[in-house]
């Protein structure tokens, strides 16, 4: 019967936090795991994870490297430490063609052979089997690993998976972040969620300027960046009103500025709401003409809290990168967001100065409108 | 109450066609292919509904049930070629289930020539004519363009593509003229056409492909052998039955509805008279259920989501390729570019009365002057 094993960046789990982070960790593995049924248990430094429906092990692979904090897993055959049953195990676990090595750890001392002993007894099975393969000590291109445990149980396993690591989520603080339906916001959720965040995503639509497929697409982004913060809810703001309201009372190049401090003041509401302590953008400077140093300044001043930019030092490639990776690059480059162009001015200013952006604003009832927006809001929880 | 105007891209089921599908549904289930006596009564409900489409059409050849249009176009299009070289002329202006099979030829290594459009989408005859030579296989006209509604003379364009070449076979979409516009397959002449039943009141997921007798074609999907070969896959009988109904209905009501329909295109117009740069896409030979307008300096999509608000639903060209960022027919028609983006069609049905075509025509006027105030220009 195979197990599987999972091992978590041990780095971040010293000293008196320990605990914490990894009753964090489990109870994240537990979370992604929750349609399974399985036995869980702790053995020093690792995770086994044992009689599941054995046809589902990909799936629950899938699921929990994932997670963060996992450095990585094995699927393993657990067999008593006895040398035929280890070593039919590691038949198994051989490759079929190329370089190979045995490493034995035998933590049971009252196990009969050393651990050497077994490496080379277990790899001459092996030889036996498939003559075509070579032993290489140094620099093997597969590795057969066998762990002979305390309690007369050992472990079989070949490669092992690389998981996402990064620090469980929920050990970070809170954060909100503003998705916006293109490719970098779900980038930035998943680079905060992988520092231990746990988020909540904030959208702003404006309906008929945009259309309702738009705010599916944020709904179906929120939905896939969940994989990563494990729970999602989507504040969905309608931003109708203050955009009207800008476009009829201020100069058009200023748009962009006021619409974006609008943004960030009532993100910054609902953090305070939800017992958040952070915005996240997705923000790289100098990508458009809202993200140069200037602009950010303004957007940045109406914040009391930290605004994380965790994109700001990206390229666009290096962002598409990883929003390939996490699977959000397909559903952000749909089509839908092209209505909001609407209130695109031509020629955005790109260096406002802030005396001069104060002053335009204030043809606004600022305070009545952030209120407006916030009572606007429909609360989407991400299934 | 919904207030639905974009009946091009699909349509209510109508109330006596929903209860005949839920028939073959519950009780009438059985595979017109088994041996039972039961199954023999299902065969021949297929074969009436066959010789009622025969009819209502006056086809002159075989009808083949598809799961719809797009099916049939595909199967016209690759069961029709009967080389391996040779070239193919389309009008630039069809639907994309026509259109991006001819560039899938043109993939596997055909020529593909695409014909000109006049500027209220009628095809341009001269230039497809041109575009035909003695290596024509297949020429592909659409029958009513599904965004600006214009009625193209397919039979005209048969007899002269014949006349160029006989051995070219000749394929119309007829997706929006059936139960629409009069269609008299053997008057028409053509050797394919194609039709769908969600536009007409019945059930998303039937359709027919018409063969004209003496046409070869060549099946795209083995199994079975039901439909003559044709169309291997068990039958959807609910909706075979279905649509000869409202292949049948339709015709019935072909002109009443056409008149109806001219009326509300007038009360449409009548309320956009006090706005400025606005016109309408196709005003002759166009077909009575469809009404495209163009407005200036206007985001059709934008205009479209203000009209949701009064549960108004109209349609920005085609539904099918709204997935597209640019509406290829804007291009083809050649759309001054502050008009290009402003696009929206009005379609009809049955359904729609006179009241709430008033209510339209004046949402209409009352969302285009408030968007000019909001739009940048």
């Amino acid at each position: 019967m195979k197990v599987i094993i999972i091992r978590y960046s041990e780095i971040h789990l010293k000293g008196n936090n320990r605990e914490f982070f990894e009753s964090a960790l489990v109870a994240n593995i537990k979370t992604v795991l929750k349609e399974y049924r399985y036995e869980f248990s702790r053995s020093n430094a690792r995770y086994v994870i044992r009689n599941f429906d054995q046809t589902r092990l990909e799936d629950m692979i899938d699921a929990i490297k994932n997670v963060f904090g996992v450095h990585s897993l094995s699927i393993a055959e657990e067999v008593d430490s006895v040398y035929e049953q280890i070593s039919s195990a590691a038949l198994q676990f051989a490759p079929a063609s190329g370089t190979f090595k045995v490493v034995t750890n035998r933590a049971d001392k009252r196990f009969p052979m050393q651990s050497m002993k077994v490496s080379a007894e277990v790899g001459g099975d092996i030889l036996e089997q498939n003559p075509h393969l070579k032993v290489d000590l140094f620099a093997p291109e597969h590795t057969v690993y066998i762990d002979i445990r305390e309690n007369g149980k050992t472990f079989v396993y070949g490669e092992t998976i690389k998981g996402v690591n990064g620090m469980p989520v929920g050990t970070g603080g809170r954060g909100v972040v503003m998705l916006s339906g293109g490719i970098d916001s779900p980038v930035a959720t998943y680079m905060m969620a992988k520092r231990g965040m746990t988020l909540r995503a904030v959208h702003f639509h404006s309906f008929p300027y945009t259309s309702m497929q738009a705010r599916q697409k944020v709904l179906d982004l929120a939905k896939i960046v969940k994989k990563y913060t494990l729970h999602m809810t989507v504040d969905v703001v309608s931003f109708t009103e203050i955009q009207t309201e800008i476009h009829e009372k201020c100069p058009e190049e200023y748009m962009i500025t006021i619409m974006r401090r609008f943004m960030m003041r009532i993100a910054e509401r609902i953090a305070k709401i939800h017992g958040a302590g952070a915005v996240i953008t997705g923000e790289s400077l100098g990508q458009v003409a809202s993200q140069t140093l200037e602009s950010i300044t303004s957007t940045n001043s109406v914040a009391t809290i930290p605004v994380f930019r965790p994109l700001i030092g990206f390229d666009k490639d290096e962002i598409i990168e990883i929003a390939q990776k996490i699977g959000t690059f397909e559903t952000s480059i749909l089509p839908y967001e092209d209505c909001c162009t609407i209130f695109l001015p031509k020629r955005p200013v790109t260096k406002p100065r802030l005396e001069h952006v104060l002053k335009v604003e204030s043809a606004l009832d600022v305070d009545a409108l952030v209120e407006n927006a916030l009572n606007s809001i429909e609360s989407v929880t991400i299934e | 109450m919904i207030h639905y105007f974009d009946n091009c891209a699909t349509t209510r089921v109508d109330d006596d066609i929903a209860d005949l599908i839920a028939q073959y549904h519950k009780t009438k289930y059985f595979n017109p292919s088994a041996r039972s006596t039961f199954s023999l009564d299902i065969s021949n409900d297929i074969a009436q509904a066959r010789e009622k489409i025969t009819k209502s059409l006056n086809a002159e050849g075989e009808i083949i049930f598809t799961s719809g249009g797009t099916e049939s176009d595909n199967l016209a299009i690759f069961g029709s070629l009967r080389a391996k070289h040779g070239n193919i002329v389309v009008t630039a202006s069809e639907h994309s289930a026509v259109y991006n099979p001819v560039v899938e030829l043109n993939n596997r290594g055909y020529e593909v020539r695409f014909a000109n459009v006049l500027s209220d989408g009628h095809i341009d005859t001269e230039d497809f004519l041109s575009k035909v030579d003695n290596e024509t296989l297949l020429a592909c006209f659409m029958h009513v363009n599904n965004e600006t509604g214009a009625i193209n003379d397919i039979r005209q364009l048969n007899s002269l593509v014949k006349a160029k070449n006989p051995r070219t076979v000749t394929f119309a979409d007829g997706v929006q003229a059936v139960g629409k516009v009069p269609v008299n397959l053997r008057y028409l002449g053509v050797d394919l056409y194609s039709f769908a039943g969600h536009k007409i009141h019945c059930t998303k997921g039937i359709g027919a492909l018409y063969v004209k007798k003496g046409t070869r074609l060549v099946s795209t999907v083995f199994g079975g052998g039901q439909e003559r070969g044709f169309r291997s896959g068990t039958e959807y009988v609910g909706g075979i039955v279905a649509l000869a109904l409202a292949v049948e209905k339709a015709q019935a009501n072909l002109e009443h509805n056409a008149e109806r329909f001219v009326v509300y295109k007038q009360i449409i117009r009548n309320s956009l008279a006090s706005i400025s740069d606005w016109k309408e896409n196709c005003t002759e030979n166009v077909s009575p259920a469809i009404m495209s307008l163009a407005f200036a300096d206007i985001k059709g999509e934008v205009l479209l989501h203000m009209l949701e608000k009064f549960d108004i639903i109209v349609g920005t060209g085609s539904a099918c390729s709204s997935k597209n960022k640019q509406s290829r027919i804007a291009k083809a028609i050649g759309l001054d570019a502050r008009y290009a983006e402003g696009i929206i069609r009005i379609s009809f049905s049955k359904y729609n009365d006179e009241e709430e075509v008033k209510f339209l025509a004046d949402k209409l006027s009352q969302c285009v002057s408030a968007l000019r105030k909001t739009m940048l220009g």
